[in-house]
């Protein structure tokens, strides 16, 4: 993973509750790193050690902490400049989404190691379309509903979001059904 | 194979190449790209490339030609109105002689594909321009990041640099704290080796910086204190805590140094130990105070607890408990029978027996507060419940700011049995001085009574016609019996001196006269041994002195007499020198010189022990009572003066005593007694009948036969009773009584008491004459207050017996005057016309103003004899009385100065009735002088 997300989680921590917390995540983490560096990969252990700390530092589940970090995710990245590649992508939640894939391959050029998840949609209706979400790793489902929130407040879009299929229950990837 | 051959459709070419241009050879455009015609809409097929757009590179390519010949170069074009610029290449179509510029824009940021109102499927998926935005962006985001990091580092280097120079400051600072601290500080590394070490440390240590640094400190520990101090060190690093111990460090100059020493372990990463920092404190000077505090506080432990008495600290304010005990010694537990444990925290009143009174001992503590201490003895109660009596001293005490009592008490049982026994002791040695007393009175008595028969009758003896033989027994036996009573008196004096009773006299005398008197009344035995005896006065000394010369007199007496006694041919010489002189008072010198015998060294050294002499054979050839310098040597003392002798045995002796007198008053000298008027050969009254009461059938002989040897005629009783039947039945019958005192029935004085009162209706008072073998002064002093006149001691000698009578009946003394009719003048005319004469000659008012003088003075000294009557000080008396006389004389008041005369006598020989009965006589003669002076004075 790389440092981005371990920064944008730090900078979620410190922002929604406070820099003693994020202290307190790291060290029952384990994690003695005073610095991320956003270009720099870090283990996934990392990571997950994170969410695994906060879940008890914070008191709240890890698929809270992830559905809440998917939607600091939207902000915090284009807070740090990657907010005109997501207007780049389309001028609607709904283009967005299309090209989502295709900004995810874009920056796997920037980021060698990357190894992004990967999005299609079907079904587009004028109301309506199902995402299909498919990644290497896996239990971060609930991050890309947080995401995709996030990504709707960018295009001031009011959207619901539905788990059509999930690799919990036996499919090979996550399909979201989204109405907006 | 060959290359395939294929076409693209015009849709497909347009999505492949969005922003493309076709242009002919007038570089008019054929075929626009559709993205490129929504971003540059000025642009439009038919017009010339040149019209919107202008070849930035490469230059000068503006014709079809050039850019055909510049095709293989890099191509930007930039659209003039949109400013959109263009990169890419130009493709030269030959079939349609036409140039191709297929391009995509020149970006370099994001917001330039927003300016130009592109997105991100307005790019071929191809054109790598995509990927360069997003790597742009990441690039930019990188460098977001790298800014904020060098801005981090910018911040955190100037921070790292100034905490740096604030880290250097404070290090600096504690380096110069460190060097110049007071204590001394030294760091180690973990093997003990100084790493660091301040001055003050070398200073306490003795050590030079050589010496330590790189070394282990501790062989600088004092060797017997190392293996401790090693022990203890290694517990504490153990235990990981601080180390702090006392030690003694060794100096190289062998001086012993005592520490205190604070060690803190450097510690390192991981919890391991770097090192030590230590401080160490010359506390040399503070052990020492320490060693002499704990030396005082054994001692004071000691003390306190061996000390016999019982010593406690009592709280005076406690709020629950009335003064409890606090603190107390072993002795307090001994003393009163309990333990410590039950002593500390009860009441006083614990030992007391009973509660202080209400208010009692808030009155204490404020008299403690102004007293400092208080003494008092009390009673305790121990545990059994017996009581003894104890002192307690009690003082106030601070201790720790906090006010206590502190009592000392102490068990005075045995101390108060002691005083029990030594108030019986003193008891029974009063007793057994009383009855000394009593026995030397006795005896004096006992043995003056025979004597007085022995001594009168031999003088009646000798007085009638006897041969030689007769008269020279007789003569023996009068003088062994003057021997004896010399004896006698010495032994009282003696008495008197060592029961401290022996009174000093004061009164103005003649120097000369005293010295005179004693050596004529010697002269007589010197002229028997042809002895010459002479006296030396220095001119320097005043005659006229104060004192008492009835007592020098004795002294000289005594020295003269022994040297009489000594000597057997040749001189003796009496000196007297001036030995020192004040404004108020002289210290002389007596010397008496013989050329007798001497003496060794042996009995110069006892010769004033009381009862010593010479030898065996002196006293069996001289006699005397081995008294006469020891009572030379206390009446010397109570002189103020010293006594001693200088001699060698076979070449004389000098006896040598000094004495302070006091100077008299100008013209007060009184007579000495040795110069007292002697008395008349004839009796004053030879018709008198003289009253003898006497019980002793030998002394009413001797009385009889002396008052007629005197010329007097005398009728005897033997007791007072008698005596006063008969002067009841004849007041006037009789001109004087000689009263014994001791007698069956009645005695002398309840008979003289008797008498007084009968002449309270006769209006006679007859003189009385005490006549007794009760010498003591006592015993005088009893007679004068049953109001008898005057007082014989027996043995009574004839002179004595002679001038006594005389005193009492010639007219115009004592109680005759009361009879006396037709008194002569006051005022002897002669006289006072002489004086008067020569007062006139010189000044007509110095008579008068001397007249007037004298009745003022004389007024003045009849005061003082009236208060001198009154307070007993019969030497102020005399003193008055001899003023009076000398002034009356110097004007011819004869009869006033003879009364005069005769109270100094009556006040110089004690007889005090007869003082108070010449008072009121003087104070009439004197009315009867200011009478006839103002008769006088009246004419002029």
């Amino acid at each position: 993973m790389y440092g981005l997300v371990n920064r944008a989680i730090e900078e979620m921590v410190c922002t929604h509750f406070s820099a003693d917390a994020w202290e307190q995540i790291k060290q029952q983490a384990h994690v003695d790193n005073v610095h991320f560096l956003s270009m720099d990969q870090y283990p996934d252990q990392l990571t997950y050690d994170l969410v695994g700390a906060g879940h008890r530092v914070l008191g709240a589940t890890p698929e809270q902490i992830l559905e809440a970090f998917g939607r600091f995710w939207t902000k915090y990245t284009a807070q740090e400049g990657y907010g005109d590649l997501l207007h780049m992508a389309g001028d609607s939640f709904v283009d967005c989404l299309q090209n989502l894939d295709n900004l995810h391959t874009r920056v796997g050029l920037s980021y060698p190691q990357l190894r992004p998840p990967s999005f299609y949609c079907t079904d587009i209706t004028p109301g309506s379309l199902r995402l299909h979400y498919l990644s290497e790793r896996a239990g971060l489902a609930p991050m890309v509903v947080g995401l995709l929130h996030g990504l709707a407040e960018v295009f001031q879009t009011k959207i619901a979001i539905e788990i059509a299929e999930s690799r919990a229950d036996g499919h090979d990837h996550e399909v979201f059904l989204i109405t907006f | 194979m060959s290359p395939a051959q294929f076409g693209l459709p015009p849709d497909e070419f347009a999505r492949a190449f969005p922003f493309h241009i076709a242009f002919d050879r007038q570089l008019v455009v054929q075929q626009l790209g559709t993205v490129l015609q929504r971003a540059c809409p000025d642009l439009q097929i038919g017009q010339r490339l040149t019209d919107s757009f202008q070849i930035k590179r490469p230059l000068r390519t503006s014709s079809f030609e050039a850019i055909l010949q510049q095709a293989g170069s890099y191509f930007v074009l930039e659209c003039r109105p949109s400013a959109l610029v263009l990169k890419g290449q130009m493709l030269h179509i030959a079939a349609a002689d036409t140039i191709v510029f297929l391009c995509s824009p020149w970006l370099t940021s994001l917001e330039q594909v927003h300016q130009h109102g592109l997105t991100l499927s307005d790019f071929a998926i191809h054109d790598p321009i995509s990927d360069f935005l997003v790597l742009l962006q990441t690039k930019n985001t990188a460098l977001a990041e790298t800014r904020r990091l060098a801005t981090k580092l910018d911040t955190q280097h100037q921070h790292l640099i100034e905490t740096s120079q604030a880290i250097a400051a404070s290090e600096r600072r504690f380096r110069a704290l460190a060097i110049h601290a007071p204590v001394g500080i030294i760091q180690t590394d973990t093997k003990h080796r100084c790493m660091f070490v301040n001055e003050r440390w070398l200073a306490i240590a003795g050590l030079g910086g050589p010496a330590v640094v790189g070394r282990s400190w501790m062989r600088a520990i004092h060797r017997d204190d190392r293996a401790r101090m090693i022990a203890e060190w290694r517990a504490a690093t153990r235990a990981g805590r601080e180390f702090a111990a006392e030690c003694r460090l060794q100096r190289p100059d062998g001086q012993i140094v005592w520490v205190a020493n604070n060690t803190t372990p450097i510690w390192g990463d991981g919890g391991t130990i770097n090192g030590y920092f230590s401080t160490i404190t010359d506390i040399t000077a503070r052990k020492h105070a320490e060693a002499m505090l704990h030396d005082s506080e054994q001692r004071f432990r000691v003390l306190f607890e061996h000390s016999p008495d019982a010593i406690m600290l009592i709280d005076p304010h406690h709020p629950e408990v009335s003064w409890p005990i606090v603190e107390c010694n072993d002795g307090a537990c001994r003393m009163n029978e309990y333990s410590h444990a039950e002593l500390i925290g009860q009441s006083i009143d614990f030992l007391n027996g009973a509660p202080a009174k209400p208010g009692e001992r808030v009155a204490y503590l404020d008299r403690l507060r102004r007293e400092g201490t208080i003494r008092l003895e009390a009673i305790h109660r121990r545990r059994d419940g017996t009581q003894f009596p104890i002192e307690i001293v009690t003082s106030l005490v601070s201790i720790g700011g906090r006010e206590l009592v502190l009592g000392i008490d102490r068990d005075i049982t045995e101390r108060k049995r002691g005083e029990e026994a030594l108030a019986l002791a003193r008891d029974t040695a009063l007793e057994a001085s009383r009855l000394k007393s009593e026995f030397l009175a006795t005896m004096s008595h006992e043995i003056r009574t025979p004597m007085n028969g022995i001594i009168g009758m031999s003088e009646l003896l000798l007085d009638t016609p006897l041969d030689a033989d007769q008269r020279e027994f007789a003569e023996v036996v009068a003088s062994s019996a003057h021997t004896l009573l010399t004896i006698i008196n010495d032994i009282l004096d003696f008495s008197k001196i060592e029961a401290g009773k022996l009174l000093m006299h004061r009164a103005e005398f003649d120097l000369n006269a005293t010295i005179g008197s004693a050596i004529d009344l010697l002269r007589p035995r010197a002229s028997q041994k042809q002895l010459r005896l002479q006296a030396v006065l220095d001119p320097q000394i005043p005659t006229q002195l104060c004192g008492d010369s009835v007592r020098l007199g004795q002294i000289l007496l005594n020295l003269v007499g022994n040297a009489v006694k000594f000597t057997e041919r040749g001189q003796i010489v009496v000196r007297a020198a001036l030995l020192a002189s004040t404004d108020r008072d002289v210290t002389l010198r007596f010397t008496v010189e013989d050329s007798g015998i001497g003496m060794s060294d042996a009995t110069r050294r006892r010769l004033f022990q009381p009862f010593f002499q010479a030898d065996g054979s002196v006293t069996r050839k001289h006699g005397g009572t081995g008294l006469g310098l020891a009572i030379s040597q206390r009446l010397v003392e109570r002189m103020d003066g010293a006594i001693g002798v200088d001699s060698v045995e076979g070449s004389g002796t000098t006896f040598w005593f000094t004495a302070r007198f006091d100077r008299a008053g100008a013209g007060s000298a009184a007579p000495s007694p040795a110069a007292a008027a002697p008395a008349p050969a004839e009796p004053a009254r030879p018709d008198a009948l003289i009253l003898v009461v006497e019980d002793h059938p030998v002394n009413q002989q001797l009385a009889i036969r002396q008052l007629a040897s005197l010329g007097y005629r005398a009728e005897l009783v033997s007791n007072g009773r008698a005596a006063i039947e008969a002067i009841g039945r004849e007041p006037r019958r009789y001109a004087l009584v000689l009263m014994d005192c001791q007698m069956p029935e009645i005695d002398g004085l309840d008979a003289t008491r008797s008498i007084r009162e009968l002449e309270r209706a006769s209006g006679r008072r007859i003189p009385i004459i005490a006549m007794t073998a009760h010498a003591m002064q006592s015993n005088r002093e009893a007679c004068l207050a049953a109001g008898m006149d005057d007082f014989l001691s027996k043995p009574v000698q004839i002179e004595n017996l002679r001038s006594t009578i005389a005193l009492w009946t010639t007219p115009g003394s004592g109680a005759a005057r009361a009879d006396d009719a037709g008194a002569p003048p006051a005022l002897d005319a002669p006289a006072v016309e002489r004086l008067r004469r020569l007062c006139s000659a010189d000044q007509p008012q110095a008579f008068e103003q001397m007249a007037a003088q004298f009745l003022g003075d004389a007024r003045a000294n009849i005061a003082g004899m009236r208060d001198a009557l009154g307070c007993v000080d019969l030497p102020a008396l005399r003193q008055a009385a001899h003023r009076l006389n000398s002034s009356a004389t110097s004007l011819g008041a004869r009869a006033l100065a003879e009364r005069c005369a005769e109270l100094e006598r009556s006040a110089r020989l004690g007889t005090y009735a007869q003082a108070s009965i010449l008072l009121p006589v003087i104070e009439a003669e004197l009315a009867r002088v200011s009478r006839e002076l103002e008769h006088d004075l009246a004419p002029i």
